[in-house]
């Protein structure tokens, strides 16, 4: 008995324990057959859950029909059947199952031992039952705990459904199961398990389905053909038993599942339908999901926001990127404006503007051309063209970086800015009538700006069209030039090269460009305008007037002599300096005959008469008079008109002191002369030099080796003689050539430097240097050998550049105390000192090529010949040269 | 092998040179002609001296520039250029000469020259 008892313990771990814990019972009481079963105290009815018989249906079938047997078993008595007994298994007096053995001849003894083991297993087989159920539901809970991982992985809703639905179907032991999903008001099906897609149609379901509503608390469970009616008409399957639960996520109702129908498995349950047990496991798992759903919708809503946030800084960064380009092209804007202003060309002033918009640093348009209002002939006229592709402009483009002040770039590059025939020719050959283009006429008349694009052009008329083909693009935008009241002319601009579009903010900086040039194009044609009207002015009649608004001040204070006149031949002005040039005061001579100048007039008067005749200003240059000794003067005859009856009513005539600039001119021709005479003094005193040196030598040498100190004595005579004539020729030669070659003249230090980079422009391009300046005072005038100090500098900047590679060159000029100065720093290893106390001594160079001699001779320009200083300073990381010229009156 | 240093006098004027190299001897140098820049290269590129007197004023290639041509093949040359000019002092291209001494019928600038030169 203890032997079997060891045996049953044995089978706790056995899946198939009650099958197992059958046979032994079977083999121990030499029994054909032994089942066991349990007892389901709900239903009244024994369950078999082991044979030892590999066939049970047969005897599970007989067995529980037999009456009254549950009665019996519960007192703890056995039943005896045809071909066996029922002995009953209980547990403090109650029935937890029974064990059947087939034997028509089981002995008394038999019996009783079995009654016995009924007795010692039943707690035991009590404990084994509920093992197994709890062990069931034990790896069911642990699958449960991993599912959360499984729905963490899935990223979406659908497939976390589809999972769980896969999942618990499986875990509770389903047949089919359904999801049904929330959209708005309705559930429409979204997984099902089980169902032959197609084979049933399963309804959509309103939210106050019963099916849902009933579900609201919590999970429901329909057992029973009467509970699973509705079910069964719903679905239009067969239905035993469902179980039902709402899948809410943050309160929220989003979908609803069915399980269908409860499949056996391999361990005993007590209910063959859906039951509690089911129920809290579908609870568990829904709780799961729910909250797996809600970490997905709130991962989801995070990333959402992540990304929306993620978009408004990027958005916000390109509008600041945006704006930053936009104030530096206000800035630049403003500089262009600023460089107009300065000129009073028309000429100058269109290429400012051209390459202020063209210019990287400008506006950075790709090609600009600019047409000017005709206003007699209606006509538009292209004037000037510009295209960033011009291999002149290119260059000229380039060299903006040199300028620290965009401005000063725009005046002085426009100056020496050559215009390529090419484009010009072709910008000369577009004449507009903008009185017959409806959209030119907008923009002259009514001073709009137009944006011509791709998608518009068909909306144009044949004017803009045929520019559009001139100019070989598809987008360009006409700006008016608007002056005071009028449009002085219309800028065309567009991107062909680049292909980039026209932004708002484009337009908007051309608008205003558009107003700023035009006043400036209207101020210099102003300016032109009364230029031409006041060369007309002095020429012609208006001096008649200006004559008689003169006062007697204005008129004395002239630097002439001025005689008017009048058709009488009567004088009729006479100023202060004509009273001091011919010695005769203005009240004595007004109103006089012009007989009574004199006969000394009398040419100049017949030169006078002929201006009636030539109506036109005549001039006498370096005209000689004597009056108090001899003078020269320059006259200039002009009519004096009535402009009212176009009528000459005298003739002014004005002398000009000529007598000293005429000194000069002879002086400075005499100098000429001389200068000749000096030239050829000095090649006929170097053509004696090498004779006296001959003669003056050999001398010295015959008298070293003359016995007779007679002979001796004459030829020291000889070469004495010969020393004094070197000596009068070194002095010719010397005075003829002057002492060196230096011409000191006063000129802009700063102007010089930015020759000497121009001519290194490509260099600094080439090595990639970035240049540094800093003009302290500009201009800086200086007083020295131009094309010395040219050469010094020259020679500082050629040794800077090429020791420099991808740095930094800064160039400083400054004055203090006595000096101007210049310094050129360079990043590079600093010169140890060795080499810094040879380095202005002549052949010594560290280069292997170059001759060595730059620095000393920048030194013996800098200290011999201006008396200035040259000086070599290290730091860390670079090296500095700086020169000091004396200021004028310093340094002599 | 004497020992006597070397001077190649360079000097168009056959006067000038004959008094130079007299003058020279005298002092006890082996002195060499020649009479122009073209003879002196192809001279100095057979020999070595000690030290040569380069004429500035010549017909053909003046003194200057034979000058820059003997820096071009002998770095350490000792020239010393001869001229009727000072002014040629402060043109850059004398640099290329170790001395500058004016022509005079006085040779003793030149000779001290010479010694200080090779002293």
């Amino acid at each position: 008995m203890d032997e079997l008892l060891i045996q049953i313990l044995d089978t706790i771990k056995d899946e198939d324990k009650f099958n197992r814990l059958s046979k032994i019972i079977a083999r121990t009481l030499n029994s054909e057959l032994c089942e066991f079963y349990v007892y389901e105290d709900e239903k009244k009815r024994l369950r078999l859950i082991g044979t030892s018989s590999s066939d049970k249906s047969e005897v599970k079938n007989r067995k529980l029909k037999v009456e009254g047997i549950f009665e019996e078993l519960a007192r703890g008595r056995y039943v005896e059947y045809d071909d066996g007994m029922m002995v009953p298994v209980l547990v403090e007096g109650e029935l937890v199952g029974a064990i059947y053995l087939k034997d028509g001849k089981l002995s008394l003894e038999i019996l009783e031992d079995l009654m016995e083991l009924s007795d010692k297993l039943g707690g035991f087989i009590k404990f084994l039952i509920e093992h197994d159920m709890l062990s069931d539901m034990n790896a069911k809970l642990k699958f449960i705990d991993g599912m959360g991982l499984i729905f963490n992985k899935l990223d979406d809703e659908d497939s976390m459904l589809g999972t769980f639905l896969e999942m618990v179907v499986k875990v509770i032991g389903a047949e089919k199961g359904i999801i049904w999903r929330r959209e708005g008001k309705t559930f429409k099906i979204s997984h099902t398990v089980g169902m032959e897609v197609g084979m049933v149609e399963i309804p959509e379901l309103d939210e106050k389905n019963i099916l849902l509503s009933s579900t609201e608390s919590g999970i429901k469970i329909w057992v029973g053909s009467k509970n699973v009616k509705f079910l069964r008409d719903l679905l239009k399957i067969d239905v035993k038993s469902a179980m039902g639960c709402q899948i809410n996520v943050a309160g929220e109702n989003r979908a609803f599942v069915l399980l269908i129908n409860r499949i056996e498995g391999p361990h005993y349950r007590p209910h063959k339908h859906f039951d509690e047990s089911d129920a809290s496991l579908l609870m568990r798992i829904v709780e799961r999901l729910s909250l797996s759903l809600e970490n997905l919708i709130t991962r989801r809503k995070l990333s959402d926001e992540l990304r929306k946030l993620d978009e408004l800084r990027r958005r916000y960064e390109d509008l600041i990127v945006s704006q930053r380009e936009q104030i530096r092209k206000l800035s630049a804007l403003h500089k262009i404006s600023q460089a107009m202003r300065t000129v009073r060309d028309m000429n100058n002033l269109v290429k400012i503007l051209l390459l202020g918009l063209i210019s990287e640093k400008g506006l950075g348009f790709d090609r600009a051309l600019f047409l000017i209002r005709e206003k007699e002939t209606k006509l538009l006229r292209g004037k000037m063209w510009f295209s960033v592709e011009e291999k002149n402009l290119r260059r000229v483009l380039q060299r903006s970086f040199i300028y620290g002040d965009f401005a000063r770039y725009l005046r002085e590059e426009s100056l020496s800015l050559e215009l390529s025939d090419k484009l010009n020719r072709k910008a000369r050959e577009i004449t507009i009538n903008y009185m017959g283009s409806p959209i030119f006429e907008r923009v002259v008349m009514r001073k709009s700006m137009i944006h011509v694009t791709k998608e518009n052009m068909e909306n144009m008329d044949e004017e803009i069209i045929e520019l559009a083909r001139t100019m070989e693009t598809e987008e360009f935008v006409c700006v008016p030039l608007i002056g005071n009241r009028e449009t002085m002319g219309v800028l065309v601009l567009d991107n062909r090269i680049s292909g980039r579009t026209f932004k708002e903010e484009d337009l908007r900086l051309l608008r205003l460009i558009g107003d700023s040039a035009g006043l400036s194009i209207e101020s210099v044609l102003n300016y032109m305008e009364v230029n031409e009207k006041t060369i007309i002015l002095e020429r012609q009649k208006e001096l008649v007037e200006r004559l008689r608004e003169f006062s007697e001040e204005i008129l004395n204070s002239i630097d002439a002599a001025i005689i008017v006149i009048g058709n009488n031949r009567r004088i009729i002005e006479w100023n202060k300096k004509a009273e001091e040039f011919f010695g005769k005061t203005k009240a004595h001579m007004l109103g006089k005959s012009v007989e009574s100048l004199g006969e000394k007039f009398e040419d100049l008067l017949k030169v006078a008469e002929s201006v009636y005749d030539a109506r036109n200003t005549i001039v006498l240059n370096d005209y000689p008079m004597e009056i108090f000794g001899k003078k020269f003067y320059d006259v200039k005859f002009t009519p004096l008109w009535n402009r009212k009856i176009d009528v000459i009513e005298g003739i002014i005539m004005m002398f000009e002191d000529t007598t000293q600039r005429h000194a000069l001119e002879e002086e400075l021709k005499k100098q000429e002369k001389l200068a000749a005479l000096g030239e050829v003094t000095a090649r006929v005193a170097h053509e004696i030099r090498n004779p006296l040196m001959v003669i003056g030598g050999f001398a010295e040498r015959a008298r070293k080796k003359a016995e007779n100190p007679e002979v001796q004595e004459y030829l020291n005579v000889i070469k004495e003689e010969v020393k004094r004539l070197e000596g009068i020729l070194r002095d010719i030669l010397e005075y003829s050539k002057g002492s060196g070659y230096l011409e000191f003249s006063e000129f802009d230090l700063n102007q010089l430097v930015r020759e000497v980079l121009t001519m290194f422009e490509e260099k600094i391009i080439e090595r990639e240097i970035y240049l540094e300046l800093d003009y302290e005072v500009d201009p800086l005038v200086v007083y020295a050998d131009r094309k010395r100090i040219k050469q010094v500098i020259l020679n500082l900047v050629k040794n800077a550049v090429e020791a420099t590679s991808h740095g930094k060159i800064s160039i400083r000029t400054w004055e203090e105390d006595e000096y101007s100065c210049f310094s050129i720093r360079n990043e590079a290893k600093p010169i140890p000192d060795d080499v810094k106390e040879k380095i202005f001594m002549p052949f010594f160079t560290t280069k292997v090529d170059g001759t060595g001699l730059g620095l000393p001779i920048s030194k013996k320009i800098m200290e011999e010949e201006h008396n200035g200083k040259i000086e070599l300073t290290t730091g860390e990381n670079w090296n500095e040269f700086t020169i000091k010229i004396p200021k004028k009156g310093e340094g002599e | 092998m004497s020992d006597k240093k070397k001077i190649l006098v360079v000097e168009d004027e056959k006067n000038v040179a004959l008094l130079i190299k007299e003058e020279l001897k005298d002092e006890g140098y082996d002195v060499k002609v020649a009479y122009s820049g073209e003879e002196a290269l192809d001279i100095l590129k057979k020999e070595d001296f000690d030290a040569i007197t380069l004429d500035i004023e010549m017909p053909g290639m003046n003194g200057l520039e034979v000058a820059g041509k003997i820096r071009e093949f002998k770095k350490n040359a000792r020239i010393i250029l001869l001229s009727a000019y000072s002014h040629y002092k402060s043109d850059f291209s004398s640099w290329a000469a170790d001395a500058y001494v004016i022509k005079s019928s006085d040779l003793s600038e030149l000779k001290e020259t010479l010694k200080r030169l090779m002293g």
